[in-house]
């Protein structure tokens, strides 16, 4: 069986903005959020 | 338990989502990973390269609630392998945690990984920290990074050697008759080693 895997495309800029953001914020909760917010920004899947 | 292959080739993107089907229900009371993050502790065989990453959380996608896509036969999880560019080197791996704590992982090429797979109920901040985290006994995924020589983001100063595989035999006893020599070799160099044809 193969394994599965797809062709991803990353949003450096968006990819950045999220290290700025998190710099700023220190609470570990509030990160997890960003991160989770951002995530589907950075990174999609390749059509 | 089981083996997993990446192969870089041809237009394939830089990152690639691999997915692991593992069957965690098997291995563990699963009631001792509610609200906890899995993490993979990765091992290349050849290089020790070992680096720890967040596994995504494949169901909800939220790392405060982390839940996975599982049935009773397998749990789905994903990481995100990122091509050793140099670019996504310094991005990725070297600068920063954050790809991470993404579960992302820039991996070397050319090496078998042995992957374990812990849980852990630290903050995201720390997720990463294996040493606080708890092994799942027995889900010990192996993955194959390799690399084609048509993969279009290959570095010229990215060592690369392949040979090409052929589908005959290089050698057919059967043929030989009174010359001593058959003239049905396959003499294309597929191991690099010497060879030639007697023309007699």
């Amino acid at each position: 069986m193969g394994t599965k895997t797809e062709n991803v495309d990353i949003n450096t800029s968006m990819y950045e903005e999220l290290i700025e953001k998190l710099a700023t914020v220190e609470d570990s909760e509030e990160q997890a959020k960003l991160v989770t917010e951002y995530y589907n920004k950075i990174f999609t899947i390749r059509s | 338990m089981a083996t997993y292959n990446l192969n870089y080739s041809g237009s394939m993107s830089t990152l690639q989502y691999v997915y692991f089907y593992e069957n965690i229900t098997s291995a563990i009371d699963t009631s001792a990973l509610s609200g906890k993050n899995l993490l993979f502790y990765i091992r290349g065989r050849e290089t020790n390269f070992i680096r720890t990453i967040a596994a995504y959380p494949t169901d909800s996608g939220d790392y405060n609630s982390p839940t996975f896509l599982n049935n009773n036969r397998y749990w789905t999880l994903r990481l995100t392998a990122f091509y050793p560019t140099t670019s996504n080197i310094s991005n990725y791996d070297t600068t920063s945690n954050l790809a991470k704590r993404q579960g992302g992982v820039v991996i070397p090429i050319g090496d078998t990984y042995d992957i374990e797979v812990y849980y852990t109920s630290q903050s995201y901040i720390n997720i990463l920290n294996v040493a606080s985290a708890t092994k799942i006994p027995g889900i010990n995924i192996v993955l194959n990074v390799s690399v084609d020589e048509t993969f279009a983001s290959i570095e010229t100063d990215n060592p690369i050697s392949y040979y090409t595989e052929y589908a005959n035999n290089d050698l057919i006893a059967e043929s030989i008759g009174t010359k001593g020599y058959s003239s049905d070799n396959n003499r294309d160099s597929q191991y690099g080693t010497q060879n030639w044809q007697p023309t007699y």
